[in-house]
């Protein structure tokens, strides 16, 4: 018998019931459960050994001759340890020590109603049943000895429980030391429980650490249950001492449109042992599993992750830096494994790796195990030194080599610590696969993820922008009407501005140097605009004036020739007028019916009622992406794929979210999506249709004339291929080149850090808004981009408008092209600020100033 | 706010709280719907007009910002008794105020109250607001239904 396997039968023989005292029997039911079973499977299956798969690469040898003395806490609590200043520093909730609660602070009465942060006895009284059904529910303990071990000896858990749609408003803080001395190995048990309700959002910062040398043993199992909808970002720390084994296993299930960030920052100075295993559940679901180990002296890190998709239109983004110096050791084991139903699958992997020195090593390998045949999966490691040619060029400059060597380190290992600001958002994939794999030397001071992140100046956008620069009446111009029009970047004014100065040709046309020039920046542009939306075929992209000439050639070629008699065309109830007359000129002409998808209060589709009115006479489902008026975010992919089921044609208008995220059409895989350019920060005059080759290919020609045939006679005439088909006559081509450096402009700042500035935003203007008496959000979805439509009680909107005017504050006032979705909320109209990424808190601050004043006026 | 001020002077907001002759007539001998559809501003106007070509009796319904609402009170007092003749001068009158320049001195000759409106004049946007009301009379009396200010 291993001297690992003795000490946990002395320490068996010592245990008392757990939880006998506990006022809910079905808890105390469970915990006797986990116990026994735990306990069982650890006996069954014995210590791990290199032989079983999942710890080839730890030497498993050392966790057998690991002796201890006790389990859990000493007799009395090692007192210098809570003197520790990084537990002085560190504040947290819960404390544990050796396992078991040692203090829980009264912060904890900050947090919000229906926000929990208990012990297990706490939580005995308070959510007995949800721990009941939660805890050690992803834990499987015939899978793995230590989780099994786990189960059978923790004796406290901390449990964070968030109700549907809460925020804790702060970080949740949980801290587990492990004590002990040379004289006495001791081995801790920690148990860390997340349950987050429907569409709550949180994030748990749990540390893991040595009080002193502390040998022995500590095991961690922590378990992320992630409601639809819910966004909960995990960050690990984890520090030991080299006398130490530690043994970190997190599990984590993500239902419909859950969110999942890990983010593992691993320093110990022993073993350490780091699982993740993340499954997708339901679709729509996004992983992020991020980590950083530093290893040095004769540490082991050993990282073994899974990503499990098992449904479709999921995506993960998985990124692990190693850097290891001395005679440290690492391994990399990643894997990603999707299911045979799980389509539309988007799953990116890397692992970099730099090591410092001669004696250091890092054993990698990616898995990727894929049984669906539509998915994108991308994935490499790489293993580098610190590049010779930076360092001479460091050196070159008067910085020494100790220093020049902590800045390459430094810039290798700062995308993590930028990633943990991360929205939960993984980063949009033109970037991710654009960046191939190459060696860490290439570029140590990798510009990677979000590397503009830190670097989001908003007074510097905001210069890029001549006209924020103006005033309007007489103050400095507040605008907060993007979702009419965008301003544009001063890149997009002298693009446009150069072409007509120098570059200017008819397209297509000429045999001149000049005209073939023009030509192939416009074509340029093309590429760009696929690349931007995620589109892998630019013969896909037609370019037409704006979304709603998209939606009016589609309703009169795709439309024309596909609907009948009959037939029936979904939209929903809050449409813009570009997505409900055209298609309302062609039921007309065909004798089709309109049907349309209820909304609820909030402005929330009902995907009920929307799933029950496709039906064998359904031809189309049309629908916005983001809701002008209410800026509510649909399900897009998960609509799409509704209609898909049912051979039903999709088109999305996507005119109010290519501006404000990452968009990738290709994983929506709607057949027809269309946006205007001019609210994507270019000019008027350039819009987008994205339509499935196959579709356009079969579908009839929109206008006749030059540009889009092949050979012209009175006989008859045979049409250009897509896209030319559909782009007769002269273009728009300046405005085409000013859209394509807008797309330049915005993807030098990350549609993903756009996206994570704007929310922000939106959450600051929310607050804001609530304080101005009288005053009514429309649209309260909780998917939503930053638009803002609100009534006051006492003031008409358009009033509101001209009085916000008076203060220099631009926003709308009206129907906002959508009079059905009005009349369903029950406003005549509704005054609207919508944001951008240029807008700052300064300008909400204006905003809610002004109104405030409107509302006295008009009380 | 100053400037706002002049717009929304205390006769505006009073009017839009608490509109006059804001009611149906029972057989109206004229009436017509106006409708401002960049507002959102909808009004029914009522009239009784005497066999000599008098306004007996005029009202308006509906809904609307603080200046559709308060221009409609306001018309429909001022107008109140008067020649069809007298009317129409009226509207030209009001029309051409809230259409002169603000940089010219408002002439309000014969407004009386309604001069409260040259502050319209420096939000253009707002000048359909103001004349919804009066575009509504014009088409009751000359037999249209509806009436819109686009």
């Amino acid at each position: 018998m291993s001297a690992f396997v003795d000490s946990v039968s002395r320490a068996r023989d010592g245990l008392s019931e757990r939880a006998a005292d506990f006022p809910s029997p079905v808890l105390a039911s469970r915990l006797g459960v986990l116990r026994s079973d735990g306990l069982a499977a650890f006996d069954e299956r014995g210590l791990p050994t290199r032989r079983d798969e999942r710890w080839k690469g730890t030497n498993t040898a050392r966790l057998g001759d690991l002796a201890f003395d006790r389990v859990g806490p000493a007799a009395t609590v090692d007192e210098s340890a809570l003197a520790d200043p990084r537990v002085a520093d560190f504040e947290a909730d819960l404390l544990f020590v050796d396992g078991r609660l040692a203090r829980a602070s009264a912060d904890r009465s900050d947090l919000p109603t229906g926000v929990r942060v208990l012990s297990l006895a706490e939580a005995a009284t308070e959510i007995p049943e949800i721990v009941a059904e939660k805890l050690g529910a992803l834990v499987d303990p015939k899978t793995d000895a230590i989780a099994a071990l786990n189960a059978g000896l923790f004796e406290d858990v901390a449990v964070v429980a968030l109700d549907p749609h809460t925020r804790p408003g702060r970080v949740i803080r949980i801290l587990s030391l492990s004590t002990g001395a040379a004289h006495a190995p001791s081995a801790s048990f920690a148990r860390l429980l997340v349950v987050a309700g429907a569409g709550s959002e949180g994030m748990v910062v749990f540390e893991s650490a040595t009080v002193g040398d502390a040998p022995g043993f500590t095991s961690v199992v922590s378990e992320f249950h992630v409601a639809e909808n819910a966004k909960i970002v995990s960050a690990e720390l984890q520090s030991g001492s080299a006398a130490r084994v530690q043994v970190s296993q997190t599990r984590a299930s993500l239902e419909r449109d859950a969110r999942f960030a890990s983010h593992v920052l691993c320093l110990s100075e022993g073993l350490v042992r780091s699982e993740i295993e993340a499954a997708m559940l339901a679709p729509g679901g996004m992983a992020g599993l991020y980590g950083l180990f530093l290893g040095r002296d004769a540490s082991h890190h050993d990282h073994f992750t899974t990503v499990e998709h098992a449904a479709p239109h999921c995506e993960s983004d998985e990124e692990y830096r190693g850097v290891l110096a001395d005679r440290s050791s690492g391994v990399f084991r990643g894997r990603v494994l999707v299911r045979p139903d799980a389509q539309k699958t988007d799953a990116r992997q890397s692992n970099p790796n730099l090591l410092l020195s001669e004696g250091a090593s890092i054993d990698t390998k990616p898995q990727l195990e894929i049984y669906a045949d539509d998915v994108k999966a991308s994935h490499g490691s790489t293993i580098g030194q610190l590049d010779d040619e930076a360092l001479f060029f460091l050196r070159a400059r008067g910085i020494d080599e100790a220093t020049a060597r902590l800045v390459l380190t430094r810039g290798f290992a700062q995308t993590f610590v930028d990633g943990l600001f991360d929205d939960f958002r993984p980063r949009p994939r033109g970037r991710a696969t654009r960046r191939s794999p190459r060696p860490a030397r290439d570029h140590p001071p990798e510009r990677a993820r979000g590397a503009g992140r830190m670097t989001f100046d908003v007074s510097k956008i905001r210069s890029d922008f001549p006209i924020l620069g103006t005033e309007m009446r007489g103050r400095p111009l507040t605008y907060l009407d993007s979702g009419a029009s965008a301003q544009k970047p001063r890149a997009v004014i002298d693009a446009m501005s150069d072409f007509y100065s120098s570059r200017y040709a008819n397209i297509h046309r000429g045999v001149y140097q000049l005209s073939a020039d023009a030509t192939r920046d416009y074509e340029a542009v093309r590429g760009k605009v696929a690349r931007f939306i995620g589109a892998s075929d630019e013969r896909e992209i037609v370019f037409v004036r704006n979304a709603t000439e998209a939606i009016n050639l589609v309703a009169r070629t795709w439309g024309e020739a596909n609907v009948g008699e009959g037939d029936e065309i979904v939209l929903t109830w809050m449409e813009h007028h570009a997505n409900i007359v055209p298609w309302q000129m062609l039921a007309e002409r065909k004798g089709a019916t309109i049907r349309v998808a209820e909304i609820d209060d909030d402005g929330v589709l009902d995907l009920n009622h929307l799933t029950s009115l496709l039906g064998p006479r359904t031809k189309l489902l049309a629908f916005t992406h983001v809701s002008n008026a209410l800026g509510t975010i649909n399900p897009v992919a998960e609509l799409v794929a509704l209609a898909k089921e049912r051979g039903i044609t999709t088109l999305v208008d996507g005119a109010q979210a290519v501006p404000h995220q990452p968009v990738d059409v290709d994983a929506i895989g709607a057949d027809f999506y269309v946006f205007s350019g001019h609210k994507v920060f270019g000019p008027s005059g350039a819009g987008v249709l994205h339509g499935r080759h196959a579709l356009l290919d079969a579908m009839p020609p929109f206008l006749g004339g030059g540009d889009m045939i092949e050979v012209v006679s009175f006989d008859g005439t045979t049409f250009a291929p897509v896209p030319q088909k559909f782009e007769a006559g002269t273009p728009d081509i300046a405005s085409v080149i000013g859209f394509g450096a807008a797309i330049d402009y915005l993807e030098g700042i990350g549609m993903d850090v756009i996206a994570a500035y704007e929310h922000e935003l939106l959450e600051y203007a929310t607050a804001g808004l609530e304080t101005v008496p009288g005053l009514r959000i429309i649209g309260r979805a909780k998917e939503k981009a930053a638009v803002l439509s609100f009534v006051l009680e006492d003031a008409h909107p358009h009033d509101i408008g001209t009085c916000l005017d008076g203060e220099g504050v631009a926003i709308r006032a009206g129907h906002h092209c959508a009079q059905p979705l009005m009349n369903r909320m029950g406003v005549p109209a509704t005054a609207r600020a919508s944001l951008a990424f240029y807008n700052t808190r300064e300008d909400i601050d204006r905003l809610v100033e002004a109104l405030v004043k409107t509302a006295e006026l008009f009380a | 706010m100053d400037d706002l001020r002049e717009l929304y002077q205390a006769t505006i907001l009073g009017h839009n709280k608490k509109p006059r002759n804001f009611r149906v007539i029972e057989h109206a001998s004229h009436e017509a719907d106006g409708h401002n559809p960049l507002c959102g501003d909808q009004l029914t106007l009522y009239a009784r007009v005497t066999e000599d070509g008098t306004l007996e009796d005029v009202s308006f319904q509906g809904s609307g910002c603080a200046i559709s609402k308060a221009s409609a009170s306001l018309m429909t007092d001022h107008v109140m008794g008067k020649s069809l003749d007298e009317i129409d001068a009226d509207f030209e009158r009001f029309h051409d105020l809230v259409t002169s320049s603000p940089s010219e001195e408002a002439n309000t000759e014969g407004l009386g109250k309604l001069a409260v409106f040259a502050g319209v004049r420096e939000y253009p946007m707002r000048v359909k607001c103001a004349t919804l009301a009066w575009h509504a009379l014009k088409a009751a009396l000359e037999g249209e239904a509806s009436a819109r200010t686009e």
